[in-house]
Parts: structure tokens; C-alpha cells; sequence
């Protein structure tokens, strides 16, 4: 009985274990949290681009093909993303026998692609169905009249570079292509456009820039230029001398207006003012600058803001620039100054540059300043970006005869020379460039002629004369 | 009837609690309230009064004494988990999360011996574009140990990192913001690589608690390589689970 009772109390304690266990059932509880990170990146546009520092290792897939005619398998060339170098997948051979027919006569040109194109250039790549021997023709125009591109072998995959293009220009090609028995077949007109360059133009400079003087603040008034692409003005302040820079000093003014009254001012202290004309792009003018003194009683004189002239003998290197040494171009001419004069027309820009080598590194501003109706409208060269010249775009005024001056100062705003001239603007176009000798000769010219038509009378009268007495 | 009593005991990592051995009864939950179990005996001596609330009588034994466990996890707001830091993606320098103090989970528990807190990933490479483009799991020099940021070459990776009171400040880190002014990580920032569904331990307890914090920190780098554009996500999965 005993014996019965443990083996009994042993199998209940071992049946309700496995169904009673006795240790704790952990509890849990669990949530999901999504996790977001946007990348904005040019890789991933299917577009290679090495200026954005993009390869085949930063980029790989815009850049695994290079182009070079060889199939890198081992660089993950294939195909699908470098059909330039890669062939095709060799189609499965079909088991059905076709009886030979006729053979296809002509060539068939497919999988043409045209690819980077660039500024100057772009690749055309095609292939045929059988080997071919082919031409492109291409040309601004559908007639094709630049370049005729022709292979030296029979190939199934083509490609050609064409180059020295103008950029953001129209260009229109066909292919030719001949198999070795002699037929041939070409492809519909094709197209494509070049790239577009960056503007890096700065628009013309405001004009009529003045300042006005009042009780503690000075009137600001000028003209927009004309240029298509102007977006605003930025007028910086200061009272040291004019700013160089568009953040050289304190911007007081940034906007697509023709006026702006700048206040709060002290009265007997003289502000420089430039204001930088800019475009949709970020292009900025050379500047044009003005200057007034604030006061209760206006002047009854406006301020001069035309630098004093040097009081002392300029270094070598300034004392050779004259007049003829700077560039005015308007309309891809260049204007030659005769006596000093320079004409040009009223309505289209006029751009004035030094070139950067003929000035020392001591220099630093120059200025140039025409006078009108007892006015003084004056513009900063400022040097480039490429840092090959000193340049400034000016939108002429209304025809006539203005006096020029153009002030070379020194970092210390100290004048180093100043050289005086004339602008004659004129309401009409000049038709071409004029020719240097005959404009600096013109009179004398003028004075030969003369002399010979009247030696000519001259000679006649004498002969006529003679001929009754020889009679 | 045959019945035996049993001691309790209880150590720091766990506690055998007092049960019977009669002729029926059990513990498994046979009542779905959240959080909560209603475990019964059959056949023991009763103890204590009988109530009935609600119209139920019930017939009080030793096991009314017991309180039920739970456990709770509130998930951060996920715009708190947002890798935006600096704004822009630039090559070589690296992105975290947009709040310096990190998405925040918190754990509630009354588990008299703590819990963990474990994180994965729903697989790995999480951190993907659509499934054509993903950033690596961070890789860390020791596999398995957090270490200073420090992404592969050549590579575009994704990785976490945690502080917070029950996270260990050895393994993870004494740094108690996931980046400084600079939005750059502070050194004293370990991170690790999430390993598609297998867990990670990030925080844990040897006692209950009415809520704490844990931050999860994120970071992402692409390395000498650009990723490709486009929007990235990835799922992470946090498991609170008592001791």
C-alpha cells in the first residue's frame, strides 16, 4: 500500500508539472518604428558627370560604361547598361529548320543612340544587322554640309565622336551604311541639340545713379538696364570708400526698384554708395557709384565724387596706360578711340576692360566717370572672374557728347592717374568696324583728294588752252 | 488529495513563486484583459474571505495575494527618428537622427526582476531605396561591439546607437546626446550595425520600473561613394520582455 501511494503521489507531481510548471512566464511587448533618410544626389540620374566628381567608383551606376569599346564584364559592364561596348546576348539557336530563301539584301542600321552630348561634341553608337561599312553625315542644317565621317572596315557595332560644335546649336545627321555586296541603306534625319553653356554674362550697370542729400538721410535714384535676365539691385554702403564688392559693407538696399531713401544717416559725413546690378544667375555688375553728405541746408553745389587728380608721378607701369590700351566693345566690335573720342550708339551695351597684365598688383580700383548735364555718373572696373581684365558694362545714355575720365587708384584710394577722352554717342549704327588709318588720316585725305581733282582740272584747262595755238 | 508547499525563492535574475500541487488548477491565462492573468486553484483550503463583485462569487485562495505582470513599450513619434542632420547627404560626412536626444522608447514594467530591451531590423541591409539600392549595416571592427563612428571605405552605411539610465554606458557609451552642436558625433557615442531580425540587447533592468527611457540614436554615411537619390527607410523593432 505504501509502495502504491509514493509511485501514485510520484506521477500526479510529475502529470501536473509538465502542466503546471513551476517557474515564471516572462511577459513582453514589442512596437515598430519606420526610420527615413533622403538622399539628394545627382548619382542615380543615369547622367556620368565627372565635373560633379562622379566615376565609376563614386557613382558606379551612371558610370559603369566608359565607352571605350571594350566590354568589362569584370566592371559590371553588360549589355543592358553599356550596349556601347558590350554586344548583345547571343538569341537561342531554334531547333526548327527554315529553308534558306532569299538573303535580306539590305543592311538593317538599329539601336542607334546618341550620348553625351556635351557643349562641343556628343557620341553617336548603332549597330547593323550584318557587317557594314558606314558614313555619317552631319550639318547644322538637314543638307549636311559640315562633315561627312566615313569607317575603314565592315563592323556590326558603330560609334563615332563628332566634335568642335557649337554649343546650345541644332545639329542633324543620317548614317549610310553598305554591306560587302554593295547595298546600302541609310536612316531618317536625326537630331540633337548641344548643351547650353552657363551664363557667366553680368547684365549692363544702372544708370543715372545719383544721390540726393537731405536732413539725415540721401535720396538714391537710378535706371535699371535693359538686359532680359536683370533680377535686382544691391546697393552696399559705406563710409570709407566705395565698396569694391557686393559684400564689401553694408547692403542698405536689395531689390528691383528704381529709388530707395536711405535714413537714419549722420549729417556732415559722406557716404559712398555703389549699387551692383544682378541676374537670374548670380552674375553681378562691375558697380556704379555715388557719394553725398547729408546735411540740414541741401548744397547748393552737388558733392564732386571724382577722385583727385595724382599729385605725384605714377609708377612706370600706370604711367604708360593711356586711353588707346583699354578694350570698348559694343556688339562684338571694338571701338577705336581717335583724338581721344570714342563713338558709339545709344542703345546697346557698351563693355570697357584693362587687360590684367597691364597693371601692377598695387592697383586697386579704377574707375570711369562720365559727365552729364553738370553731372558726374561714374562705374567701377572690377576684375573678372577668370582674372584677365578689368572690366564693366555701361548702358550708354541718350546720344550726345559726354566727357570721360577714367581714375586709376591705388589700394590706399590714392589716384595714380586719371585720363580724359570723350564719348559721342549716336543714335545710329555703326555698319562696320572702322578702318584705323582712315579714320586717323580722314582730312589729310580728304586734302589729297582735293589736290588731285584740282591738278586734274588744271592739267585739262592747259591742254585746252594749247590746242588752238598748235592749230 | 495530495499536497505539497513549496518556499518561494527569488534571486536577482529570478523568482520561483509559490504554488500548489493539488488535483487541478493552473496558471495559464484564461483571461485576455490586457496585461493581465487570472490563474486559479481547485481543491485548496480556502483562505481569506469571499467577495463578489459583479455578480461573480469567488471562492478566495492563497493566489489572491498575487498581482498580475505586465510589461508596456511606448515607440518614439517617428519623426523623431528622421536621419536628417546636416540637411544635406554630402559625401564624407555623416547624418544622425534630427533630435539631439534621439527617438525614445520607454519601458513600463512591474516585473519584480526588470526587463530587456532588444532591437532588429525586419531584415538586413535595412536602411533601402525601394529595394534596388540599400546603405550596409554598419560595420564594426569587433563584430558585435559597439565602437566610434567610423564608416568603410567606399561604402554607404547605416547604424544605432542607445543611452539612456538602464543602458549599459561601457558598451554603448557615456555620451548622453546622439550629436553635439555640430550635428558631428560625439566620441563618446558607440555604434553598432543592426543585424536583420536577430536582437540586440540594448538596455535592461534587474528590477521593475514605472517608465524608462532608452534613446536610439541613428547614423548614416556614404563613404568615398555618392548613394543614389531617393528616399531610404527601414523598420526597426523594439522587444521589451520582463525578467
Amino acid at each position: 500500500m505504501k509502495c502504491f501511494q509514493k509511485y501514485t503521489a510520484i506521477i500526479v507531481l510529475l502529470v501536473l508539472l509538465l502542466n503546471n510548471p513551476i517557474f515564471v512566464r516572462a511577459v513582453s511587448d514589442q512596437g515598430e518604428v519606420d526610420v527615413s533618410l533622403d538622399v539628394i544626389s545627382h548619382c542615380g540620374n543615369g547622367i556620368c558627370e565627372p565635373e560633379l566628381g562622379e566615376d565609376r567608383i563614386t557613382c558606379w551606376i551612371d558610370c559603369v560604361c566608359n565607352y571605350d569599346g571594350i566590354c568589362e564584364l569584370e566592371s559590371g559592364e553588360t549589355y543592358e547598361n553599356c550596349p556601347s561596348d558590350c554586344p548583345p546576348p547571343v538569341p537561342p539557336v531554334s531547333p526548327v529548320l527554315v529553308k534558306p530563301g532569299p538573303a535580306t539584301i539590305f543592311p538593317i542600321i538599329f539601336n542607334l543612340l546618341i550620348s553625351r552630348i556635351m557643349l562641343n561634341s556628343a557620341d553617336i553608337y548603332w549597330e547593323t544587322n550584318k557587317p557594314a561599312l558606314c558614313q555619317v553625315f552631319w550639318g547644322r542644317t538637314p543638307e549636311y554640309k559640315e562633315e561627312a565621317i566615313s569607317e575603314a572596315a565592315f563592323y556590326l557595332k558603330h560609334s563615332t565622336r563628332i566634335t568642335e560644335l557649337l554649343p546650345a546649336t541644332n545639329y542633324y545627321f543620317k548614317i549610310i551604311c553598305q554591306d560587302p555586296s554593295g547595298n546600302e541603306t541609310e536612316t531618317v534625319d536625326q537630331r540633337f541639340t548641344t548643351l547650353t553653356p552657363p551664363d557667366i554674362t553680368p547684365p549692363a550697370n544702372i544708370s543715372d545713379f545719383e544721390a540726393t542729400p537731405e536732413d539725415s538721410q540721401i535720396v538714391l535714384s537710378w535706371k535699371n538696364p535693359p538686359d532680359p535676365d536683370f533680377k535686382a539691385v544691391k546697393i552696399v554702403r559705406s563710409e570709407d570708400f566705395y565698396p569694391l564688392e557686393p559684400w564689401d559693407g553694408t547692403v542698405v538696399y536689395d531689390n528691383a526698384g528704381t529709388s530707395f531713401v536711405d535714413t537714419g544717416l549722420v549729417n556732415g559725413v559722406r557716404y559712398y554708395y555703389t549699387a551692383f546690378a544682378y541676374d537670374k544667375a548670380g552674375n553681378y555688375a562691375s558697380g556704379a557709384i555715388t557719394s553725398a553728405i547729408p546735411s540740414v541746408v541741401p548744397p547748393v553745389i552737388p558733392p564732386i565724387i571724382l577722385p583727385p587728380p595724382p599729385i605725384e608721378p605714377p609708377p612706370p607701369e600706370i604711367e604708360k596706360i593711356t586711353l588707346e590700351e583699354f578694350e570698348f566693345i559694343q556688339q562684338g566690335r571694338r571701338l577705336i578711340p581717335i583724338d581721344g573720342k570714342i563713338e558709339l550708339k545709344t542703345e546697346l551695351p557698351l563693355s570697357a576692360s584693362l587687360a590684367y597684365e597691364k597693371v601692377p598688383e598695387v592697383l586697386k580700383t579704377i574707375m570711369v566717370t562720365l559727365e552729364r548735364d553738370n553731372k558726374l555718373f561714374s562705374f567701377l572696373l572690377r576684375i573678372n572672374k577668370e582674372k584677365t581684365a578689368y572690366e564693366a558694362i555701361i548702358q550708354p545714355p541718350q546720344p550726345g557728347v559726354y566727357p570721360l575720365t577714367i581714375s586709376i587708384l591705388d589700394y590706399k584710394n590714392q589716384t595714380l592717374k586719371q585720363i580724359y577722352g570723350q564719348m559721342e554717342i549716336l543714335g545710329e549704327m555703326l555698319l562696320e568696324e572702322p578702318i584705323f588709318w582712315l579714320e586717323k588720316y580722314r582730312t589729310y585725305i580728304y586734302i589729297l583728294l582735293a589736290l588731285i581733282i584740282l591738278g586734274g582740272i588744271l592739267s585739262l584747262y592747259k591742254k585746252k588752252i594749247a590746242k588752238p595755238r598748235e592749230t | 488529495m495530495i499536497s505539497f508547499s513549496v518556499l518561494a525563492m527569488a534571486s536577482n535574475n529570478y523568482r520561483i513563486r509559490p504554488d500548489s500541487i493539488n488535483v487541478g488548477g493552473s496558471d495559464v491565462q484564461v483571461s485576455t484583459l490586457s496585461g493581465y492573468k487570472m490563474i486559479d486553484t481547485i481543491g485548496e483550503v480556502g483562505a481569506g474571505g469571499s467577495f463578489s463583485p459583479s455578480g461573480y462569487k469567488l471562492k478566495a485562495g492563497y493566489r489572491q495575494i498575487e498581482e498580475a505582470i505586465y510589461i508596456s513599450l511606448t515607440v518614439p513619434d517617428e519623426g523623431d527618428l528622421v536621419i536628417d542632420q546636416p540637411n544635406n547627404m554630402e559625401i564624407n560626412v555623416h547624418k544622425v537622427t534630427n533630435t539631439a536626444t534621439g527617438g525614445v522608447w520607454r519601458v513600463q514594467t512591474n516585473a519584480p526582476a526588470g526587463y530587456t530591451l532588444s532591437f532588429s531590423a525586419g531584415q538586413t541591409n535595412c536602411l533601402r531605396k525601394d529595394g534596388s539600392a540599400y546603405f550596409t549595416d554598419y560595420t564594426e571592427a569587433l563584430t558585435g561591439t559597439p565602437e566610434a563612428w567610423s564608416a568603410d571605405s567606399s561604402s554607404y552605411q547605416f547604424g544605432f546607437s542607445a543611452f539612456g539610465n538602464d543602458v549599459n554606458t561601457g558598451t554603448w557609451g557615456s555620451g548622453t546626446v546622439c550629436y553635439d552642436a555640430g550635428t558631428t558625433i560625439p566620441t563618446n557615442k558607440y555604434y553598432l550595425g543592426l543585424k536583420g531580425t536577430e536582437n540586440i540587447l540594448v538596455a535592461s533592468s534587474g528590477e521593475s520600473t514605472a517608465g524608462t527611457n532608452t534613446a536610439l540614436c541613428l547614423a548614416a554615411e556614404q563613404k568615398d561613394v555618392f548613394a543614389p537619390n531617393g528616399s531610404y527607410s527601414c523598420q526597426i523593432t523594439g522587444t521589451a520582455i520582463t525578467q
